[in-house]
């Protein structure tokens, strides 16, 4: 049943990974290995909904998105909207495709990857920016 | 929810994040599985790749075509599966109830998540009845 525990105010927040990938299965091996990690998994299927998903306030840790997405905004719009209104947060982008600028250091991870790999990543990532 | 039984796997088509993932974490914690389909085209790719959902809340508008039609085609191809339909009360017609008579009526938004935990817990019961006559 619901762990109220678990959703306690004072009960120490878990990270949270905001994974923004067209790709359903490809997002959801990330996002079931991420959790699997004790991470807190948002799952977004365009960078407007990630974008939108932001704009709340929520708490996010860090953003994991993929470039090339259907909808107005792609990736790499979504990782400087990102960078210029919420610094603090760090954004990894992947792609199979097309790669980052490198001069806007951020970063890339190349398509195909293991998620077990993504998820040891993101987690150091993580880990480096713990409170 | 019996430890040694399968993890019962819900697919919900959802296209606002805000009410999906609320929803998803929620059911979560309640020891679901828990598939998130942003649209149709997400929800079929599950469908077709993912073994063993067990039931599937349909949001009446999706951005590529209506939960009727994702409905409709679980009803075909995934017998076996139960379908909520859901959606705003001016949205939801006629079609809904009948759609979804076997399952019950369609659920209306905003979510009650605890309606839909029940709902959920209906029909697994009521499948696994039919499955033992």
């Amino acid at each position: 049943m619901f762990n109220w525990l678990a959703a306690a105010p004072d009960a120490p927040r878990r990270r949270t990974v905001l994974v923004v990938e067209d790709e359903a299965l490809t997002r959801l091996a990330v996002a079931e290995t991420l959790r699997d990690c004790g991470l807190h998994v948002v799952e977004t299927a365009t960078a407007e909904e990630a974008w939108s998903y932001l704009w709340t306030g929520a708490a996010v840790d860090l953003v994991f998105s993929d470039i090339q997405m259907p909808g107005q905004m792609d990736g790499l719009l979504l990782a400087r909207l990102v960078r210029q209104a919420y610094p603090e947060i760090p954004v990894v982008l992947t792609s199979g495709h097309v790669r980052p600028d490198a001069s806007s250091g951020t970063p890339f991870i190349a398509k195909p990857y293991l998620p077990d790999a993504i998820a040891a990543r993101l987690k150091a990532m993580l880990d480096e920016t713990a409170p | 929810m019996n430890a040694a039984a399968p993890v019962p796997v819900v697919l919900i088509a959802e296209p606002d994040v805000l009410v999906r993932h609320p929803l998803a974490e929620y059911l979560r914690e309640c020891g679901f599985k828990v598939l998130e389909a942003q649209n149709l085209a997400d929800a079929r790719a599950f469908l077709a790749e993912t073994t063993g959902i067990d039931v599937v809340i349909a949001d009446t508008a999706l951005p590529d075509g209506g939960g009727f039609t994702l409905a409709q085609e679980i009803r075909k191809s995934h017998p076996g599966i139960q379908v909520i339909l859901a959606g705003t009360p001016a949205k939801l017609s006629r079609e809904a109830g009948e759609l979804c008579e076997k399952d019950g009526p369609a659920l209306t938004k905003p979510y009650d998540h605890q309606k839909v935990l029940d709902r959920i817990k209906q029909l697994l019961a009521a499948r696994d009845r039919a499955k033992k006559e």
